[in-house]
């Protein structure tokens, strides 16, 4: 084994189930200490299964892999768990999926416990605590709950468990996917110095722009070679776009961003917030005065107004926490709230993590259940040409024989279910139809999660992070059917963390901050980047 | 009440519980319910509001229960009164005050237990001192923490029924197959999580925070041994 690498991928290859195709084959490549990598790749090519496979978790939960992955000690995946949490350490998308304890304190000791720490100091488990959560940026959390932190407090909690076990290697598996931009810029700081203190950093990410500064090597999936480095990925963007991903500059720059930034109204007239007493008007789609939330004694925000014309796309962002998802839920009338709320039409919701949203075991009658709930309850999956139908429905015997004899005529219910699969076809999903809506890939999901809202015929459209964990395509192709729809007068109300998301679609940007709605202001922001879009605002 | 050790005090609350339920004696049974919710207020850091709370369902089913004995058809002979149609016989009254005080003596000791004790100290005196093996210590933890979550996103998929315009019930299988295909997932990722910090339930571990076994704990396991001599 080289002497400097921590990991020595050879012929590398994994797919789920004997049965299904690999995931990927025969990669090669060694990753050393001191040493940042971004791994990026198209949705569904097995990132994430391939960062499991490097901290010995696959093939012993899930699949099967050929080749191996060395480290001095061994084979990864034949270490025990203590000897490999030395050696490698991952951190997952989600944070709320790795705590097992209550407190911030309790979660760091959990780590230290396991590998019976006994360290510099001979069993001093407050001090190495105090030290690893000032590494991170939480000095002073010891006794929080972990309930009670933030999107970004939990990430850097998930950090410090992650090196309370002293690997060589951290995995980080889409780190920033779930945070607000200003989090996000706080935790790629806190790696970056992590990066200058002999650890390794793997990262998988969509997104090359935070890592950009101080990043080793790029590394694509299904493209072979040793992979770009930082210079190379700046002066051939191009790449990025051959395999569907962000380049640096993250966003495409659409010609619909220049003229919305173009738009003499924009940002600052055309806010309806700056003119909440104004009558209400034929132009808006809803209009919300004053609205408060409460959640037990405490207020999640208060007296907020605002509304949205029809045929626009309103953003909101602000940092995690702020009560965006609950602002979406009380606008759909879901929360009880105080204040006024005026919505013409119907509404419809889309999840920040669709899987909940489904209620069908397959992707038609999933579609068929919002075009028509009356004849979703009617067709059963025979009708619907499934395979056999539900044998416990009690009339679907007497079912069969009507659609029998009115085999010539079309009824009601075939004019649905053709309507259906026409739709799935405009929302590529027409490969999907007889699958489950939980085996979709994430795209998948949130395609069909929006095309079921927009089939039940809503007038306004909220959206909950819509391009959250997606990659550049299956990202446009949500914005390219939103943008459809809203130019036929759909109302779009998203929640986003992506600032160049919210700048090249929305009509109007709020932000949700210290309990307050405000029109947004490039000029607010700190960083670098905030400072050129202010810039760019203002001109 | 709360700086006892957490083991000690289950051991302690569950002898008393055994005692009362051998024991036929309605004073015994007052007794024991008025010392547990005397030292459940006496406690530090006991929210009152809660207490009075949770201790209003057992105070309803000790009620039925006492009801249930007060209406037992009995053959003693010495009437103690009547109630409608029914007489009630001396027997029956007592059947009556020993059951329902039997419930309120359970019910006191359960959250005697419950209002002064931190979940994760119990675990942890569990594994320490009751040598609970890790693997089953840690599973009770992460399912413990689990309920919290567990809740809110039942109350997004009933928000996802409301949006679609399906009306379900509330244990319905439209809403308990999402909720159980996340609970799958959530759990192998914790797994995953735990095993990658480390976590080896055969091997020797460390202990960051000891729960300490003192005189007094071992006085507090003794004292209704005692008392019930």
């Amino acid at each position: 084994m080289d002497p400097g690498a921590i990991l020595e991928i050879k012929g590398l290859g994994f797919r789920f189930d004997k049965d299904d195709p690999w995931l990927f084959r025969d990669l090669n490549f060694k990753i050393f200490q001191n040493e940042t990598t971004l791994l990026m790749g198209p949705s569904g090519q097995g990132k994430s299964a391939l960062a499991l496979l490097l901290s010995g978790l696959y093939p012993e939960y899930a699949g099967i892999s050929e080749g191996s992955v060395t480290c001095p000690r061994g084979e990864i995946k034949d270490l025990s768990p203590q000897v490999r949490a030395k050696e490698v350490s991952i951190v997952f998308q989600n944070p709320d999926d790795q705590f097992v304890m209550e407190t911030v304190e309790g979660e760091v000791f959990f780590a230290l416990e396991n590998l019976a720490y006994q360290g510099d100091f001979r069993g001093d488990y407050p001090g190495r605590l105090a030290n690893i959560l000032k590494t991170v940026g939480l000095a002073g959390f010891e006794k929080r709950k972990v309930l009670s932190l933030s999107g970004g407090e939990k990430q850097k909690l998930s950090l410090a468990t992650a090196l309370a076990t002293e690997p060589k290697l951290l995995i980080l598996d889409e780190p920033l996917a779930n945070l607000d931009w200003e989090s996000r810029f706080e935790l790629a700081r806190v790696l970056e110095k992590l990066s200058q203190s002999r650890l390794g950093l793997f990262v998988i990410d969509h997104q090359v722009e935070p890592w950009l500064g101080w990043l080793d090597r790029i590394m694509i999936l299904g493209q072979d070679g040793p992979g770009l480095t930082p210079r190379m990925a700046r002066e051939h963007p191009e790449i990025f776009e051959k395999f569907d991903l962000y380049g640096p500059g993250r966003w495409p720059r659409s010609d619909r961003k220049k003229s919305n930034l173009d738009r003499q109204s924009f940002p600052k007239k055309a806010h309806p917030v700056s003119d909440p007493d104004g009558a209400w008007s034929n132009e808006l789609a809803f209009k919300a005065e004053n609205l408060t939330l409460k959640r037990g004694r405490s207020v999640v925000w208060e007296n907020l107004s605002l509304a949205a014309k029809k045929g626009t796309i309103t953003a909101i962002m602000g940092p995690s926490g702020s009560g965006k998802s609950g602002l979406l839920l009380a606008l759909c009338g879901l929360l009880k709230i105080k204040g006024h709320l005026a919505v013409k039409g119907r509404v419809g919701l889309v999840f920040q993590n669709p899987g909940f949203q489904f209620l069908t075991q397959n992707v038609l009658s999933e579609i068929v259940l919002s075009l028509s709930p009356k004849s979703a309850k009617k067709l059963n999956g025979q009708a619907l040409g499934l395979g056999p139908g539900d044998p416990e429905g009690p009339d679907s015997r007497a079912d069969r024989e009507i659609s029998d004899l009115a085999a010539t005529e079309k009824t009601p219910e075939d004019r649905i279910v053709e309507r259906a699969k026409q739709l799935a076809a405009e929302f590529d999903l027409a490969q999907t139809l007889d699958r489950s809506p939980w085996q979709l890939s994430q795209g998948q999901q949130r395609r069909l999660a929006v095309l079921t809202m927009l089939a039940a015929n809503v007038d306004i459209l909220f959206l909950d992070e819509p391009t959250y964990a997606q990659d550049l395509k299956a990202t446009q192709r949500i914005m390219d059917l939103l943008e459809t729809q809203v130019a036929k007068g759909l109302t779009a109300v998203m929640v986003t963390h992506d600032l160049d998301l919210a700048l090249a679609h929305a009509h109007q940007i709020l932000t949700l901050k210290d309990k307050k709605l405000s029109p947004f202001q490039g000029a607010d922001l700190q960083t670098d980047l905030g400072t050129k879009l202010g810039a760019l605002l203002e001109a | 009440m709360g700086s006892l050790n957490p083991s000690c005090k289950f051991l302690a609350i569950l002898l008393v519980g055994l005692v009362i339920s051998l024991t036929y004696e309605t004073r015994t049974n007052l007794a024991v319910c008025v010392l547990a919710i005397f030292l459940t207020l006496t406690a530090r850091g006991v929210d009152l509001k809660k207490f009075a709370l949770a201790l209003g369902p057992f105070i309803l089913a000790a009620f039925g229960f006492f009801m249930t004995g007060y209406f037992f058809a009995d053959s003693g002979r010495e009437y103690a009164g009547s109630f409608g149609q029914s007489h009630i016989t001396v027997a029956s009254m007592d059947t009556a005050w020993l059951l329902g005080s039997r419930v309120l003596a359970f019910g006191s000791l359960a959250l005697l237990f419950a209002l002064t004790t931190q979940p994760e100290a119990f675990f942890q005196s569990l594994r320490q001192q009751l040598k609970l093996s890790p693997k089953l210590a840690y599973s009770l933890i992460a399912a413990y923490h689990f309920l919290p979550v567990v809740r809110s996103e039942y109350e997004l998929v009933r928000a996802a029924t409301v949006i679609r315009g399906v009306k379900v019930w509330p244990f319905s299988r439209k809403i308990m197959i999402p909720m159980l295909l996340r609970a799958f997932r959530r759990s192998e990722c914790l797994a995953m999580a735990m095993e990658s910090r480390g976590f080896n339930p055969a091997a020797p571990r460390g202990q960051a925070t000891v729960i300490p076994l003192r005189l007094r704990d071992a006085l507090f396991m003794f004292l209704p041994l005692l008392a019930a001599l």
